[in-house]
């Protein structure tokens, strides 16, 4: 019984590491089909920034119709980066769902920028939840938001609006 | 120096202080951020659960919005964070089974609920307590202990060789301008640095293709003894501590380390190994 019991860890484990490697060939179609069945991903994909290194940061803005007319384009804000992060960095999870949320929005639009599905999208609605809890004053009735792409610190390329919600109507107070 | 890494004991002892304090650092990051998990914040139960499949089962549902609803998650986040605080004081060493079993649950339960925002360094925390775990299951096996030791070996050496494997098929890091155009986001870089290596693209290259190296590198040098993958554990360390630094990913270099004395236990292994047959 005991020896059935460590062999089946042992079974496991192997099983675990020959996953991980095939894992590595995103090409291979069983992985695709593994890594959709695979809730608690545990056969990880290790490629760390490559072969194609994000380079470009994702700016949500949003803006509202008070009182028959368009607000300012507000920006969503993160804490300031600083050394202090290198410890704790309670922003990192928000940072990357908002920036998965925009990269998944805007392949899912170039890949068919008519398709309406796009609204019932996850990444879509959630980026509209978080979107429309943001403050409002009691005059703001609509909400709309757009995904900006910005080219880092130091660059000549100015920032490009990629995408624009239409307007989506606030809860009432 | 090295007869630390001879007693499999104290390098899992090792591990699992070290991948607890990357535990103990995110649960502290999910509570400061707590409005996040509210049904307003980015990762609303409300919201997550539209795109689950749990939800088509009626007693799933109930179950996984009882555990992660708001603020039952956060109680379960606390809970890591206690667990995590008693596997590293060893106050309670009798049942770090059940201990290292708890946090194993909660971050697999972590990994269904907030899929959007998790990390390779979360992946890499799954994969280390699962070898911890097969390790105290199996306390009279020593071939299974060993196994679930090199379980952990073999995930970090293909997590490194594979990211330099992906680097050297791509064309910015091969001409050097991925590092520079990394650190010159406001996401993942830092500004100061980034500058040093827009005005020096040598230096920009140069960094590029010491971490291409390092990264290829590091599953063959683990067999050339015990120096050498000591020297490259070292280069590890700076190379995490440095992310950390300028990237601001602070739990990959707790994840990441934290695999680092199953290397050095690999190593001696395959040290003897190599000494018996010769």
């Amino acid at each position: 019984m005991i020896l059935t019991f460590n062999s089946f860890f042992i079974v496991i484990l192997g099983i675990w590491m020959f996953l991980s490697i095939v894992a590595q060939f995103r090409s291979i179609k069983l992985i695709n089909w593994i890594n959709n069945k695979d809730p608690f991903s545990l056969i990880p994909s290790w490629t760390f920034f490559a072969p194609n290194p994000g380079v470009v940061d994702y700016q949500i803005l949003y803006r509202d119709i008070s009182d028959g007319h368009y607000t300012k384009w507000k920006i969503i804000f993160y804490r300031n980066n600083s050394i202090f992060h290198s410890i704790l960095n309670p922003d990192k999870r928000r940072r990357k769902a908002i920036r998965d949320c925009c990269i998944s929005i805007l392949q899912i639009e170039s890949n068919d920028p008519e398709n309406k599905a796009i609204l019932l999208s996850s990444s879509y609605i959630v980026l509209l939840n978080y979107i429309m809890t943001m403050p409002k004053d009691s005059l703001c009735k609509y909400r709309q938001f757009s995904i900006m792409r910005t080219f880092g610190y130091m660059t000549s390329k100015k920032s490009e609006v990629l995408f624009t919600s239409c307007f989506h109507k606030l809860p009432s107070d | 120096m090295f007869s630390y890494f001879f007693d499999i004991n104290l390098v899992v002892d090792l591990i699992q202080t070290i991948a607890s304090i990357a535990v103990i650092i995110d649960c502290i990051e999910v509570l400061i951020e707590r409005y996040q998990y509210t049904s307003r914040g980015i990762f609303s139960l409300e919201i997550i659960r539209m795109y689950k499949k749990w939800m088509l089962n009626r007693y799933l549902d109930l179950f996984f919005n009882f555990l992660f609803g708001y603020p039952n998650y956060i109680l379960l986040i606390i809970l890591q964070l206690v667990i995590g605080v008693l596997v590293i004081s060893q106050i309670f060493i009798n049942i770090s089974m059940f201990l290292i079993l708890f946090i194993f649950i909660i971050l697999l339960l972590s990994h269904i609920r907030n899929h959007l925002g998790m990390s390779g360094s979360d992946q890499m925390q799954v994969i280390i307590f699962a070898g911890l775990l097969v390790f105290y299951l199996s306390p009279s096996n020593p071939i299974v202990q060993k196994t679930a030791i090199f379980f952990i070996c073999f995930q970090s050496l293909l997590s490194y060789f594979m990211a330099g494997l992906a680097k050297l098929s791509s064309s910015a890091w091969k001409n050097g301008t991925a590092i520079k155009d990394i650190m010159n986001t406001e996401s993942f870089g830092n500004k100061s640095f980034a500058k040093i290596l827009i005005d020096k693209p040598f230096i920009s290259k140069l960094v590029c293709w010491c971490v291409i190296i390092f990264e290829c590198s590091f599953p063959v040098l683990i067999f050339t003894g015990l120096q050498t993958t000591f020297f490259l554990i070292i280069l590890g360390i700076l190379f995490h501590l440095s992310i950390s630094i300028f990237m601001r990913f602070n739990s990959f270099f707790w994840s990441f380390i934290a695999t680092y004395p199953a290397l050095l236990y690999i190593s001696v292994e395959i040290q003897n190994f190599i000494r018996s047959i010769s």
